[in-house]
């Protein structure tokens, strides 16, 4: 009656015992916020963006939460910098779980410099930050460029050991950026970052974020990652790891249904319990696999696809 | 083989977690006080249009001053006409800022956030306050006195200027100890000093402590059996646990969701560092 599906899946190569790990930036920059991710019970953790020099970021506002649901957010990209990234690394190895490194930077040489000290410190992956959507000159201008997209991934898997994951957002080029990522060697692409947005306060008569313009994240942004991930999928049939509005079972499902190995999840970490929230997905997706009369929910991916 | 349904999970789009995503939006508060309370001190009173919670003891807002900052503010006290006052001391631009804001102003108000203090224990109370440490003390005394607890207060500042009338801010206070560390006023000394000559003398069932790092650290050092809450203050800037910048190492421990009430033990490795 209570019969388990199969949770396990592999992404660019990398096994994970489960579909769920955490989307970068939330915590991740510390060894003790990786602790704590494992806490939550992901089956691998991502680290926050590093680039080579410490960013403070910007001043709060970072973060609100809106009233149609969602956050938006503009943190700047803060981290300590590439020399504190050894320690976080090796503190998610210590726990045991797969460590993918998100790797920042403003020109191909940081991405690169990054990437080698991730490397060096026992990094499982890389996912390159091509997508930040408040962070001039560090994501999405770089990401919206298929030429940009093919140079970074390019230089990164030329000096790569482990799998390369490209992280893309929404721009009008998303499905040409993805194939020029797998083209210069991406192995997986992780689909999608928040999406720039704003929020003014009609009382205070002032935009809400210090920055001005943040990424919007949460359930407002979920239908949009599942027509990027689709139209992805479609056109390459990579590896894909999905992100963006996943608060329940269902919206992970939508994600691997349209085709998404293994799955993301970020503001609804601060929605409280994130614990509890990990293990009712992950039994949320396992009773729907065997309902539907499947032993692994992996064999679910990319099936709205089936004509 | 049971079929699951949206509604059996705690979905964001169910009904559990749905209020939360309001709880990190930005209310719009207008000012209808913010006067100085003495040479460091402030009050400032806002009245929010509207709130997803009623704040708790303990708990705190992230306070937006349009176009400037946002800075965390524990909530000093909530009134059955929806105002939340706050006490606070003018440290750097931000609330420089806020102390400019005259009635009529319009703040934001995000929260409230942070684990409230919850006390079920003990019917004699040592409350240990240190500097910056007062500001959520009225309203921690107003759900004390709501318990039927009776309570002394330590109150230790720097000098005299800093010295208000804190009495006229609190309910059911036995006793309200003063400690100065120029020696003005009351216990020439610190307050976690005055504190542990109590502890000696008098019996408590529990301590709750708010202040500074080091003075948090004497006071869990000296309190010996007796339980020990401790309130402890950081730099906040998300509010809601993803950011991490509040993280108190090397615990894992994020100050602004599992705080900022903790007990001497959950935190000790961080106040000794």
């Amino acid at each position: 009656m209570n019969a388990e599906a199969d949770l396990s899946t592999a992404v660019a190569g990398v096994r994970l015992k489960h579909l769920l790990m955490n989307a970068s930036g939330v915590l991740g920059a510390y060894p003790e916020h990786l602790v704590r991710l494992a806490g939550y019970g992901v089956a691998a953790v991502v680290t926050k963006t590093f680039t080579v020099s410490p960013r403070e970021g910007y001043g709060p506002p970072i973060i609100i939460g809106l009233g149609c649901g969602g956050y938006l957010n503009a943190v700047g990209l803060a981290n300590p910098g590439v020399d504190e990234l050894p320690k976080v690394v090796r503190k998610g190895v210590e726990l045991g779980l797969p460590v993918i490194v998100s790797v920042g930077g403003s020109a191909v040489e940081d991405y690169v410099r990054v990437a080698s000290v991730a490397l060096d410190s026992g990094a499982n992956a890389l996912e390159l930050n091509l997508s930040c959507p408040h962070t001039k000159g560090y994501g999405l201008d770089v990401g919206s460029d298929p030429t940009n997209v093919f140079e970074v991934a390019g230089a990164v898997a030329s000096v790569s050991s482990v799998p390369v994951i490209v992280k893309l957002g929404l721009s009008d080029n998303y499905v040409k950026s993805a194939g020029k990522a797998l083209e210069a060697g991406a192995r997986a692409l992780t689909l999608i970052n928040t999406v720039r947005a704003m929020a003014i306060d009609v009382y205070a008569l002032k935009p809400v974020l210090s920055n001005i313009f943040g990424g919007l994240s949460g359930p407002p942004i979920h239908p949009i990652a599942v027509r990027v991930v689709y139209d992805v999928y479609r056109e390459f049939s990579p590896d894909v790891i999905g992100v963006g509005g996943v608060v329940d079972w269902v919206s992970a499902a939508e994600l691997i249904l349209a085709g998404a190995k293994a799955i993301q999840v970020g503001s609804a970490l601060a929605l409280g319990r994130p614990r509890e929230l990990i293990s009712s997905i992950l039994k949320g997706l396992s009773n729907w696999a065997v309902e539907l009369g499947y032993s692994r929910v992996s064999d679910l991916v990319g099936l709205a696809h089936r004509k | 083989m049971g079929s699951v349904h949206r509604s059996e999970l705690p979905a964001v789009c169910g009904e559990r977690l749905k209020p939360d995503f309001p709880k990190h939006s930005v209310t719009p508060a207008r000012v209808s006080l913010n006067n100085a309370l003495s040479q460091r001190f402030r009050v400032m009173r806002v009245r929010p249009q509207s709130l997803s919670y009623v704040p708790k003891p303990a708990q705190f807002f992230m306070v937006w001053i349009p176009g400037v900052d946002e800075v965390p503010l524990s909530v000093a006290d909530y009134n059955a006409d929806g105002e939340v006052t706050f006490i606070y001391e003018v440290r750097g631009f931000g609330t420089r800022k806020l102390s400019e804001l005259g009635p009529g102003s319009f703040v934001g108000l995000k929260g409230p956030l942070g684990t409230p203090l919850d006390v079920s224990e003990g019917s004699s109370v040592l409350l240990v306050v240190g500097g910056s440490g007062v500001a959520p003390v009225p309203y921690i005394t107003k759900y004390l006195a709501s318990k039927g607890h009776r309570f002394e207060v330590v109150w230790g500042v720097k000098r005299r200027s800093e010295l208000f009338n804190l009495g006229s801010f609190m309910s059911g206070v036995e006793y309200l100890h003063v400690a100065t560390e120029d020696c003005s006023v009351g216990y020439c000394g610190l307050a976690s000093e005055l504190a542990e000559t109590l502890l000696r003398r008098n019996r408590y069932d529990l301590v709750v402590g708010v202040g500074s790092k080091g003075m948090l650290r004497t006071l869990c050092r000296v309190t010996g059996g007796v339980t020990t809450y401790v309130v402890l203050e950081a730099m906040v800037k998300c509010g809601i646990g993803l950011c991490g910048s509040c993280y108190l190492p090397p615990t894992g421990k994020l100050l602004c969701v599992d705080g900022p009430v903790f007990t001497c033990g959950e935190v000790m490795e961080y106040l000794e560092r």
